[in-house]
This record gives C-alpha cells, structure tokens and sequence, in this order.
C-alpha cells in the first residue's frame, strides 16, 4: 500500500495537462478524417459535380416503379425470410459455446482463449458474399448455401459480442455461486447465462435484422431470395422494376425492424 | 452458548497466512478454532482482513499458507471436500450478490445447486427443492415475494433474501461478510437479530465481519477482533476495555505512515490550505 499526497497545485497542473491533451487528441482525430476524405476523391468536387447528371438520369428511368411482376416475388422474399432466420439460429447456437470459450473469464486455458479469437476473427473477416460464392460452388444454387454464408459469417460477429457480454458480468452473483459449492459448469449455467442473457436477446435479434438485409443480396450471387430477382432487373436494365424491389425490400426491413424492436423490449 | 463447547471445534485454521499479487498482506499467519453453535464476530475497521479471512474459511481466497480444517470434511486440499465443505457452508455478502433479474425464488434456489449435478440442475429443481426454498424465504418474512424480481425489492429485503439462499444450502456454518454494512441502522438490526435467531435455533455456527461496536456486542458470543492483518483481541465480548478497543480500531499503518509524509512535505503551497483538505487530497493505496 503506498500512499501519495497530492497538493491543491499539483492538481490544477493535471486538470490543465488533460485538457491540452483531449484538445490535441480530438485534432489529431479531424487530421486523419481529413486526410482519408481527401484519398478517396470525397474532396474532389469537380468530379461530384461531374457525376449528378447520370444519378439524375438513373433516378428519372426508375420512375415510376413498375409492380407488374409483384406476384413474382413473395416466394423469393418467403426466401429471404426463411434464411435469415435459420442462418441466425445456426449463429447463435455455434456462437454460444464459442463465446465461453473466447471470453477472458470464462476460457479454460489462455491458449484456448486466442485460439477462438482467431477462429471469431477470421469468420468475421470472410465477407458472407465471398462465403455465398463458396457455398454456391460446393452446395449449388438455392437458399442452402444462403442461410450457410449468413450463419458462419454471423459466428464471427454474435461470438464476439457474446464473449463481450460474458466478460462485462458481474462477478458477486459468480462468487456466491462458487460459495455455494456450485460446480464451474454449473456457475456458466446458473450464474452467468441468466446475467447475459438480456445482451445475448438483443445482438441475437439485431443481427437477424442485419441478415435480412444482408441476404437480399445473397441472391446475386445465385444463394437465393429476393437478391436474386433483384439482380435480374438490374441486368436487363429494367431500373422501373428494380425501383419497385427496392420499396418492396424497404417495406420488409421496416416491418422487420418494428418487430425486433417489439422482441428486444421482451428481453430487458 | 459456551456450554455446547466440544473438544473438536467445527472448523479451524491453522497459521493461515494470505499475501495478495503485489505483496499486499491481508492476513498474518493467524490460527482459530470456532467452536460449534457459536456467533462469531470479526470486529475491524475495513482494511483489517476480515474479508479475507472470511473467504478463506471456504477457500474464496486462496491462502497463500497454513490449511483450514473443516470437522466434517477434513482439510480443504482438493476440489471434492472443497465443494462438499462449501455446500455446507453458506455465505451471505455485504451485497447480497443476487442475480438482479431473477426472482427471489429463483436466487434461493442457486444454494441448492451444490447438492446436483450440472446436468440434473438443468431442468426444474426438484419439489422438495422448492418447497425448502419456499419455507426459507418465509422464515426471512418474504414467502409473498417469492415471484418478485429481486431488483424490485429493497435493500433489507434483499439482503434477506441472500439469507435465504444461504439457509437454502441447510447449512451447519454460515459466513456473513458485513451483512449490515449498506443498510440503515433500523434495517440493520432486523437483519442481525433475525441472523442470529436463526442460527440459534438450527444451531448454526455463524461468522460474522462487523465494524460497528455495538452490534458486536449485542449480538456475538465471541469477538475477534483485528486490526493490521492481526488478531488483536478474542474473547467474550464483555472483556472488551477501553484498551483492548483503542488496539481494534487503531489506524492502520499506512495511513500513519502517510500522515509523517504529509507532515514532512507542509510546504507554503498547503499554507493557504485549512488542514482538513489537505487530509482529504490524500489517495491512499
């Protein structure tokens, strides 16, 4: 235990050093914003300029959206649907298993710990088109490979989120557990879980919300859903119909979004 | 309760030493027997190593030397006798470490989990199960909240609930680490007088880590009292002088050592200070 003093002038001094240091931190932060904007032409204005004639005339041919072929799509969005949700399901169920063991607190040994963390990392780091393209090659055409490319990928995302939420926990209902003579797995089952469980409803639904987007462009890669139609459109340059898609898919989103807002109220 | 003295103390330590990562010493070699049905109180200021010793008793903390010995089960030296001793051995913390989201049934229902496997404690407890857990919250007077969500309830009635948990466990030893210290002095002694009664009448051998003097001595029929890491003083409570108190709650040695320093560094910029700020600046540890 050792024991500072700290006079009245020593703290002032450390109030002023911080405040000069957050200055210079938040300007270094605007240099770097700067700097990224200007290397990818976002401060090239000629160029913007340049471009708004032609999303003028992309906008113009898309007008009015064409619902002709409405009839077409609800299997493909049942599709959609169907994958997101199983792909979501098949995430959480790896992802839980992966979490304990990729959550400092949790994880048996230390070389375990990293090697989920690689694992997480490097499904998050395989973009689920590029999985979808895989898929498609090895299972074929359909919803399969969909609903495989949104699961493995979604692993990598929920399992780090959950390990986040394991590692946040708090720790006296842990210790009462273990005083109480509770075996480990029983502390993970008993004494964690029902703690996180509220996080793990909310990333669970949330990242449903993000497959359903995510998969409406699956199909372009010929894993099913509504991407694929939509791709279709797009093709044959038909920007009426695809205009009329993407309101399609607009409606879907929102109602979905409604829905998993209602789901994670359930969960606090 | 000095009549039910028997030869063999329920549980004892011997030279039980513990020394945290970074050198910080918490509990000098200190050897105690507790005799059963007896309410023991460890008496310090914080910082004493009441809590340490406390947690040591069911291996919380690891001593780093001397062994604990439990009539029952033995030394604790392996994994089996550790969780049979901490089944029997039932814990309520200053705060009341309940899983907030869960309901007051549910929380008194984790002190039975010792006596399942993991794999039984995954399906509904059994109706035995419930029906003590039910009846031990109706012992702490709150068989109508069974249902309700721990977070709904208040301090005192949570802290009875982590009393419940731990009769739930049908303990023979219950360890109470400041389980008055963040309720009100009238929430207090409810808590404590109930504590107490319970113990009594399940003969129970309690021990408990207070700071305050007068609960000490309303309620132990033992005080220990420590102080830098040491047992200064244990014996009944009404051999408690003046003396023996001033060596309880003198201040720690840090906190003296700090004061020199401050003493010595009273330089013209604390002039203009009044004397308490300066005390207050202080960021001990």
């Amino acid at each position: 235990m050792s024991t500072q003093v700290i006079t009245q002038q020593d703290m002032l001094k450390r109030y002023s050093q911080r405040w000069k240091k957050q200055t210079l931190q938040v300007v270094a932060l605007l240099a770097i914003i700067l700097l990224a904007a200007w290397y990818v032409n976002v401060l090239n204005f000629e160029l913007l300029a340049n471009g708004l004639p032609a999303i003028g005339t992309l906008a113009g041919e898309s007008f009015p959206p064409d619902f002709t072929n409405i009839r077409n799509w609800f299997s493909p969005l049942l599709d959609t649907l169907a994958m997101s949700i199983a792909g979501t399901a098949i995430a959480v169920m790896f992802s839980v298993p992966m979490a304990f063991l990729a959550a400092r607190n949790t994880s048996p040994h230390g070389v375990v710990f990293q090697l989920a963390r690689i694992v997480l990392n490097a499904l998050r780091s395989v973009p689920e088109l590029i999985m979808g393209i895989i898929f498609v090659a090895a299972v074929g055409f359909g919803a399969l490979p969909g609903v495989l490319a949104l699961a493995l990928h979604s692993i990598g995302m929920v399992g780090k989120f959950f390990a986040e939420a394991i590692e946040h926990v708090d720790e006296a209902p842990v210790e009462a557990a273990r005083a109480a003579g509770a075996s480990p797995m029983q502390v993970l089952y008993h004494a964690i879980l029902p703690q996180v469980m509220p996080q793990f409803a909310d990333v669970a639904i949330y990242r449903w919300e993000y497959n359903f987007r995510a998969s409406t462009v699956m199909g372009m890669v010929g894993a099913g859903g509504i991407g694929f139609e939509l791709m279709g459109s797009l093709r044959i340059m038909q920007y009426q119909e695809v205009f009329a898609i993407l309101l399609v898919i607009l409606v879907m989103v929102t109602l979905v979004d409604a829905l998993s807002g209602v789901l994670r109220k359930k969960f606090k | 309760m000095a009549f039910s003295k028997t030869p063999q103390p329920i549980l004892s330590i011997e030279n039980l030493g513990i020394t945290y990562p970074g050198g910080i010493e918490a509990l000098r070699s200190t050897s105690i027997d507790f005799q059963r049905g007896e309410f023991n109180v460890l008496l310090g200021l914080s910082g004493a190593g009441k809590s340490s010793l406390l947690r040591a008793l069911n291996h919380l903390v690891k001593p780093t030397s001397g062994k604990v010995t439990s009539a029952e089960f033995g030394v604790l030296d392996n994994q089996r006798t550790l969780r049979r001793h901490r089944r029997k051995t039932a814990m309520v913390f200053q705060h009341h470490q309940l899983i907030l989201r869960h309901t007051a049934l549910q929380n008194v229902l984790m002190g039975r989990l010792g006596y399942h496997s993991f794999l039984r404690s995954l399906l509904p407890m059994p109706q035995a199960d419930l029906e003590l857990a039910l009846h031990c919250l109706d012992r702490v007077g709150l068989a109508d909240k069974a249902l309700s969500r721990v977070d709904q309830l208040s301090g005192g009635q949570q802290q009875r609930v982590g009393i419940a948990r731990a009769l739930a466990q049908q303990p023979t030893i219950i360890l109470a680490d400041e389980p008055v210290a963040s309720l009100d002095p009238s929430t207090s002694e409810k808590v404590l007088s109930q504590l107490k009664q319970i113990c009594a009448e399940d003969g129970i051998t309690a021990i408990v880590s207070l700071h305050q003097l007068e609960y000490a001595k309303r309620f132990a029929d033992r005080i220990i009292g420590l102080a830098n890491a040491q047992v200064v003083f244990d014996a009944a409570p009404d051999q408690l002088d003046d003396k023996q108190l001033a060596l309880i709650y003198q201040q720690p040695v840090s906190q003296r050592k700090a004061e020199f320093t401050k003493d010595k560094q009273q330089p013209s910029v604390q002039q203009k200070l009044p004397q308490k700020t300066a005390t207050q600046l202080e960021i001990a540890r």
